[in-house]
């Protein structure tokens, strides 16, 4: 025996023995333990991670945060249930979950035991996901996409409120024509993000998702003013418009450079308020929407696996994060959005944030999610990216658009959201 | 007698020195690749997680008929029919200019490989910087010279094209040092005869260096071909297949379909579809280089 | 060669050859130059307009959390280290083997061409066909997020090329010397860990060197067998796009942390590098 074959023995042994013990310290681990999913953002996984040590205190168990980024975060959170992996206790994620509904743990026997989302914002939970009639999901985190405007730039120009998305339009041609020489434009929009374009027809579109067949579809002639509408207002954002992303674009409000942007609020409204990081310190404020259409809701939820080992683990996990006491702190620290009216109403909170409070309150009573599958709104996105750019006009966008979502799924559970939000048509 | 015993028992021993790389192989590649065969022609249950019906080639009649995946396909044929030439010339230029053992083209040929042995991943995040509108370095140095840079990964025309500059920044080293490998493998006194002979250096070149170098060139297309249409890990990072369809090449149709939509059967179908087409292509441009080389 | 052509067109080729040298070495090297600068660099001074292309001050706040002793960097960098450790010694040692009993094995040519032929396949085709069954598999044995699942998966890729590499090595050396050796009484695994290993290990080391780097790089695979643990450096690189946006800074210091190793790797080993591609083609 050379030593050459003795050492490739070793070798093999030495992997066995690693294998053995991977599988065995997955057999064995008796402490109570689960993973919760959330979206690497320096937000929301950062503030589980902090909880951790507390929650395993008060009720010894521990918690593993796996944190990715939002397209891998669905990826992963789909591919575990699909595959029954069920190494994901709590999950993240929204409404594009729908094709796996059925793999999530129903929760209404735990909300009812622990009377659960009472002093939330009325109207959140019922917004939540749904499966056959059970609750599978509750609520953190929502943020509705919001309209902001530089108060002092239309007071200066004599602008009032405009009511409709036309006034709008008006609106910022005369604020991009007025402050031309200062370099500052009447709008601005992350159209690089292209997954974020579908805001443009969420907000300006009065019709139905779903026809009376469950079939994806888009009233052609409301869905084509929505986009001539969008596109017609980019004619008064910056030059390089097409390729900003959200930070870009938010920086360019931050930096005083538009009289107005459209965003997430979650993502700029701690460094609009704060004169370190931006110029518009007290000059902003919350547009109210046009009562067209609907603004986007974001409104993370967590779901417990089916396939979960512990689900009484995750539940009391899922408790923790989403305490009423957590929210004013998460929202101060993170910019975390509350779910609880009584962060809205706290006076500290309100004396430094009453300038966009009812604002976002108001878009948030308003907002919906939209019944896309992640398939849907992704060719909606990239279609209304195509217009943009010049590729398409929005007719022949919205034709494509129907073609391409009629030979779409409809998941259930979507279609019975949709008629619950008044997106189905009769 | 003795002799083919000891053959036939030396051939089980070869036999078993093969099981290690198979086994890899087979777990790894083999397998996956033949149930994702299987898995074209069956209708998928998300839930069951296993096939529920066979349903012939009805995946691969969706596949074909979906424009998204005639255009995706288009695209990368499109882009691997321009970067193949490009790194070729570009590469050979290279190679040509620095073969040699002169210290200084040791040093130039070892930086100008770096491009190719970084990650993807890398390379895809380092020109996104680059290529940013308002604060990459391409755009700062074009305003330097009075041109107002586009928004290169913001329109479509200009985003296809900065992938391309991408994949030919990254691989025309791997055309160059190989051709700088077959150039300095012809024999010096060929090139000492025809001197004497009284030829040209563009006669030299494209009398004996050019017939010389290409069989290897079929193989350089072959690699680059292949791997040019199966390129996706540059897109992911700079593009996302934006804007609008633009930058959609094939293997990264497929992972969408794959890994966020889970159209499980459409993405098995149309990899397949795709292999068969990337099989083909090796399977003629290995017999051209064989024949090429048989010609020498 | 050069000194027989006229002297003018000489010196213009010369020039020609000196703009071409120059323009390629620094098209490679500006990029890099230009990442680094971004990963000391306050951020906002990135997206500023217009940019500021040199660090009004040195910020060295993305490297160190990167490699605070709690980040997670650390871990991916260990990670990486172990898969590309581990499959490069697999692949090359089963790759040696199985290159040597298909250049020794007694059976058809045919039946070799097959065996050759069904081994470059692997090459040729979009790895995403194999991710998901590969996930079921790695599922059942309960390797879901562990390394091993990405070694197997990495072996699996760089198994064939070294097979290729280690034939044309051992083609060269003469049979004459392993007759010998078997003469001598050595059976046949002596004969392959004594002599042919030992005379062939320029090609051991090209494959070792090829396979690290394919490896290292490796990020299809990687990013979807892993979730918490089993994480390796590329995947990092891509979760700092977010969908705010990208974190310039932290990524740039992560990038500039993916591609110094392999720089460094490269301009070491630059010689068994460019004798393994150029082989690998040429057979």
């Amino acid at each position: 025996m050379s030593k050459k074959f003795v050492r490739k023995v070793f070798f093999v042994t030495y992997i066995i023995i690693v294998i053995g013990m991977v599988t065995a310290g997955i057999c064995f681990s008796q402490e109570r333990e689960i993973t919760a999913t959330y979206m690497a953002s320096g937000t929301y996984d950062v503030a589980a991670k902090e909880l951790v040590p507390e929650f395993e205190r008060l009720t010894g168990i521990k918690v593993k945060i796996a944190a990715f980024p939002w397209a891998i975060l669905r990826e992963k959170n789909m591919t575990d249930l699909i595959t029954g992996t069920g190494k994901y206790d709590v999950m993240s994620g929204s409404y594009y979950l729908a094709k796996v509904y059925e793999f999530f743990y129903p929760m209404d026997k735990y909300i009812t035991k622990d009377n659960y989302g009472i002093s939330m914002i009325s109207g959140l939970m019922k917004k939540c996901q749904r499966y056959e009639g059970y609750q599978i999901g509750v609520p953190y985190g929502p943020d509705a996409y919001s309209l902001l405007y530089r108060t002092d730039l239309f007071k200066k120009a004599g602008i009032g409120i405009p009511q409709t998305w036309d006034a709008i339009i008006q609106a910022a041609k005369k604020l991009d024509t007025l402050y031309e020489g200062e370099g500052i434009d009447g709008y601005v929009f992350s159209c690089g993000a292209i997954e974020q374009l579908p805001i443009f027809l969420f907000t300006k579109y009065n019709g139905t998702f779903i026809t009376a067949d469950n079939k994806y579809h888009l009233e052609p002639r409301e869905a084509i003013q929505a986009i001539k509408k969008s596109k017609k207002l980019l004619e008064y954002a910056p030059p390089g418009v097409l390729g900003l992303s959200i930070d870009e674009a938010n920086a360019v409000f931050l930096q005083g450079k538009a009289a107005m942007v459209e965003c997430w609020p979650s993502f700029i409204r701690a460094a609009a308020n704060d004169p370190a990081r931006s110029n518009i310190v007290g000059k902003w404020a919350v547009l109210p929407y046009p009562k067209v259409g609907f603004p986007w809701l974001s409104m993370w939820e967590m779901f417990i696996s089916r396939y979960s080992k512990d689900k009484d683990a995750a539940w009391e996990w899922i408790k923790f994060y989403t305490r009423e006491k957590n929210a004013k702190y998460f929202f101060t620290k993170y910019g975390i959005g509350s779910a609880y009216t009584s962060t809205y109403q706290d006076p500290e909170l309100l004396e430094k944030y009453g300038h966009d409070f009812p604002g976002i309150l108001a878009n948030l009573k308003r907002a919906k999610n939209p019944p896309l599958t992640g398939e849907a709104q992704d060719f909606l996105a990239s279609t209304i990216s195509q217009v943009l750019v010049g590729e398409i006009t929005p007719e022949k966008a919205v034709e494509n658009i129907n073609t391409k979502w009629a030979s779409l799924e409809v998941p259930k559970p979507l279609i019975e959201m949709a008629e619950n939000s008044g997106l189905k048509a009769k | 007698m003795k002799l083919s015993k000891f053959k036939q028992s030396e051939n089980i021993l070869f036999i078993l020195f093969l099981l290690p790389a198979f086994f890899f192989i087979v777990i790894a590649q083999f397998y996956p690749l033949l149930y994702s065969f299987y898995i074209s022609f069956t209708k998928w249950s998300l839930i069951k997680w296993k096939p529920i019906a066979l349903v012939g080639l009805s995946n691969y009649q969706r596949v074909l008929q979906d424009s998204l995946f005639k255009h995706a396909f288009k695209i990368s044929l499109i882009f691997a029919c321009i970067t193949t030439p490009v790194e070729l010339v570009i590469g050979f230029l290279l190679a040509y200019m620095i073969t040699g053992e002169r210290k200084i083209y040791k040093i130039t040929r070892t930086i100008l490989v770096i491009p190719m042995t970084i990650a993807p991943v890398a390379v895809g995040t380092i020109w996104r910087m680059l290529l940013n509108t308002r604060a990459g370095l391409i755009n700062y140095l074009l305003q330097k010279i009075g041109i107002n840079g586009p928004n290169w990964l913001a329109t479509p025309s200009t985003a296809f094209f900065s992938i391309l500059i991408v994949d030919i920044w990254e691989w025309t080293p791997f055309a160059m040092i190989i051709f700088v490998a077959a150039l300095s493998s012809i024999p010096v006194d060929l090139f000492s005869a025809a001197q004497i002979d009284g030829a040209s250096r563009w006669q030299i070149l494209r009398y004996i260096t050019l017939p010389l170098i290409a069989p290897i060139t079929v193989l350089i297309v072959l690699f680059r071909f292949i791997d040019s249409i199966l390129v996706i890990d540059i897109i992911y990072t700079t593009t996302y297949g934006g804007p609008g369809f633009s930058t959609n090449v094939i293997t990264f149709h497929i992972y969408k379909q794959a890994l966020k939509y889970f159209n499980i059967t459409y993405a098995a179908a149309a990899s397949w579809i795709l292999q068969i087409f990337c099989l083909l292509v090796a399977i003629v441009l290995l017999m051209c280089s064989g024949k090429l080389q048989e010609k020498i | 060669m050069k000194k027989i052509y006229p002297k003018q067109k000489e010196f213009i080729f010369l020039l020609i050859k000196g703009a071409i040298i120059i323009l390629g070495t620094l098209a490679v090297l500006v990029p890099f130059i230009y990442l680094f600068l971004n990963s000391i660099k306050p951020e906002f001074e990135f997206l500023s307009v217009p940019p500021k292309l040199f660090p009004s001050r040195i910020m060295t706040k993305y490297y160190s959390s990167l490699l605070a002793s709690g980040s997670e960097t650390l871990k991916f960098l260990f990670n990486s280290l172990l898969v590309t450790g581990a499959t490069t010694i697999l692949a090359v040692f089963g790759g040696a083997l199985a290159a040597y009993s298909l250049s020794h094995l007694r059976v058809s040519p045919k039946t070799i061409s097959i065996i050759i032929f069904s081994i470059l396949l692997v090459r040729f085709y979009p790895k995403i066909t194999t991710v998901i069954p590969y996930f079921i598999l790695m599922k059942k044995f309960h390797l879901l997020d562990t390394l091993i699942s990405i070694i197997i998966a990495h072996v699996s890729i760089t198994v064939p090329f070294v097979v290729l590499l280690m034939m044309s090595f051992f083609r060269e050396i003469p049979p004459s010397i392993e007759e010998s050796a078997k003469l001598d009484g050595c059976n046949v695994w002596q004969v392959f860990c004594k002599i042919v290993l030992p005379l062939s290990s320029p090609g051991l080391a090209t494959s070792a060197v090829l396979t690290a780097i394919i490896s290292w790089n490796e990020f299809l695979i990687a990013s979807s067998l892993a979730s918490v643990n089993a994480k390796t450096l590329p995947i990092a690189v891509s979760s700092f796009i977010t969908d705010k946006g990208i974190l310039w800074g932290p990524m740039s210091a992560m990038t500039t942390l993916i591609v110094i190793p392999i720089v460094l790797f490269t301009l070491l080993l630059q010689k068994y590098l460019v004798r393994g591609l150029t082989l690998g083609a040429v057979k």
